[in-house]
């Protein structure tokens, strides 16, 4: 229990405090500072930037509150078809994280000690998986593959570029981009500072929020908060919408 | 930004409103020419373009209603709606839907009951495709051997059944007299059906107003479309109020697409024999039918899915 309570502690501090060789800290700077989700929206990109010492690597993570996904496991019943069978619950799952990094986090990765907060392979140690007996397999991984195929998860070497500064620190610059499938919440972006060894040196966060304006706003406000007259709105105006267009191929003299 | 995508907030993503467009229009010409809703084609479609299966299920229904009033307009305006038959096909709807949905909690009770379901729609699907198909084939051969001459069938036993029933009735529009019981039933039973397997019916009630009721092909499409009109837009109001899974923008993208392409189909199948509809339909239903047995049968790329909408 007191090595958990220490580890915690620990772990909270190298969140909180700047890094030794980030004098300062990071001057993690994100713009803008939300993200409005309008009428024509389809993605956006946010402009990162900061300051490191001259000889780390910066990584930038863009990520979603954890949360609770219910899924089921498709398996072949009687040796020929595939069906839903067993229920599997991934908990403290991302709804989104995008990685950006200036270096292959695989290879990086590959040797002890190194860092693997900032990748997708490090969820398969922060995911917590419940499922029934009927179960089988690497579940974390299938779950990164879906999200992968959603964009929700990514990892992507670029998009980072240095330029030199006084004071041994060099400034960085990341234009990175957010996916059109987004929810609205709070979302959190995070840089990281990388040592020669790949160890974590420091890291900086900030929140930011997505929130629906304009039509979506409106739009989910009725849907959720006034759900039946929603719904009878949006057949009324289907049922007049399909009687209009029907007059007007009556109108251009049909019969 | 782009001006060609909009945001869905129910769907929670964005899409391209031309190609949103194109698939409204795409299965619009297919309402309109067979009378069907479409949604066997439209819900898959759209999780192809990243909605959610729930909200894309639910908001097809939506569009169904645009697009159904429209066809059924067209329809109207040829001559080709049987009101009082497609009323007494709602009504057997109705009340064989209200029992499915009980139906359904007891199967679901007693386990593996999805399992159950989707094989009675594969093999439903495919009897009824292959009978079509074949039916309207052989007929489309007679024609071409035998001319126009009127074609003289020996009353068959279910004919001889189905003249005894109570309550007759004349349907003037199908050209047909019949028992009011017989129609009830038979919407009951597709009610039954599209309530246990959760799709429209149309497919269904298409064959069955052919095959069972015996209705004129040009008839059966129209009469099809008034009463997928009504079931529709009782769904979507259930859906909107209990699942929140209605997105209206994306269900207002959909049917002008839909109403323009269902306008479209009512005037091709105006140019189209009845045999000639039949067998197109057939082809349709195979179609479907081959995709979903290779759905069932073919290893999916990610062995998940998700329990609710995301």
């Amino acid at each position: 229990m007191k090595l958990q309570v220490f580890l915690m502690l620990t772990g909270l501090l190298m969140y909180l405090a700047p890094a030794a060789g980030a004098k300062g800290g990071i001057g993690l700077s994100v713009e803008p500072r939300a993200i409005e989700i309008g009428t024509f929206y389809d993605g956006t990109t946010l402009t990162v930037s900061g300051r490191i010492p001259l000889e780390n690597r910066v990584v930038i993570q863009f990520s979603g509150e954890r949360a609770e996904f219910s899924m089921k496991q498709k398996t072949k019943v009687g040796g020929l078809v595939w069906m839903n069978t067993g229920s599997v619950v991934f908990k403290q799952a991302p709804s989104v994280l995008l990685v950006f990094s200036g270096l292959d986090l695989k290879k990086s990765q590959e040797k002890p000690g190194r860092a693997d907060f900032f990748s997708l392979a490090s969820l398969k140690k922060t995911i917590r998986v419940e499922a029934g007996d009927k179960v089988e397999g690497d579940m974390v991984g299938e779950l990164i593959k879906l999200k992968q195929k959603e964009g929700l998860y990514r990892e992507v070497t670029g998009h980072i570029t240095y330029e030199k500064a006084a004071d041994g620190l060099k400034a960085f610059r990341a234009v990175i981009p957010i996916p059109s499938r987004l929810k609205p919440g709070v979302y959190t972006v995070e840089a990281a500072v990388l040592g020669k060894g790949g160890e974590v040196a420091a890291r900086e966060g900030q929140k930011l929020e997505a929130r629906l304006a304009g039509l979506p706003a409106l739009m989910a406000a009725l849907a959720f908060n006034h759900s039946i007259v929603y719904g009878i709105f949006a057949t009324l105006i289907a049922l007049f919408a399909g009687l209009g267009i029907g007059l007007v191929f009556q109108g251009k003299g049909a019969h | 930004m782009s001006l060609f995508h909009m945001y869905l907030p129910i769907a929670g993503n964005s899409v391209n409103i031309v190609v949103v467009l194109c698939l409204g229009m795409a299965v619009g010409l297919l309402s309109g020419l067979f009378g069907v809703g479409g949604g066997f084609l439209m819900t898959p479609l759209l999780m192809m373009i990243g909605i959610p299966p729930t909200v894309a299920a639910a908001t097809d229904s939506n569009q169904i209603v645009g697009a159904s009033t429209s066809g059924t307009l067209a329809h109207f305006r040829l001559g080709n709606v049987d009101f009082k038959m497609g009323i007494l096909l709602l009504l057997g709807g109705i009340l064989g839907g209200t029992a499915g949905v009980e139906i359904i909690k007891v199967l679901r009770a007693m386990g593996n009951a999805n399992f159950l379901i989707q094989i009675c729609y594969v093999v439903m699907l495919g009897v009824i495709g292959f009978y079509m198909f074949a039916e309207s084939l052989q007929s489309l051969r007679k024609r071409k051997r035998d001319g126009f001459s009127p074609e003289v069938k020996k009353e068959s036993r279910y004919g001889r059944i189905v003249k005894k029933l109570p309550w007759q009735m004349d349907f003037e529009r199908s050209g047909l007299r019949l028992s009011v019981l017989l129609p009830l039933i038979l919407g009951a039973f597709v009610g039954i059906l599209a309530a246990i397997m959760g799709v429209g019916g149309g497919f269904i009630m298409v064959p069955i107003m052919v095959y069972l009721l015996r209705m004129p092909m040009h008839v059966v499409v129209g009469t099809s479309l008034f009463q997928i009109l009504f079931t529709c837009a009782h769904v979507t109001i259930m859906q909107a109020w209990q699942n929140h899974t209605v997105d209206f923008v994306l269900a207002v993208l959909l049917l002008v697409g839909s109403s323009v392409g269902a306008q479209a189909g009512a005037k091709i199948g105006r140019k189209l024999k009845g045999d000639q509809l039949k067998i197109l339909l057939a082809c349709v239903v195979l179609l479907v039918w081959f995709q979903m047995l290779y759905g069932f049968m073919a290893r999916p790329e990610i062995p998940l899915a998700y329990v609710k909408g995301h």
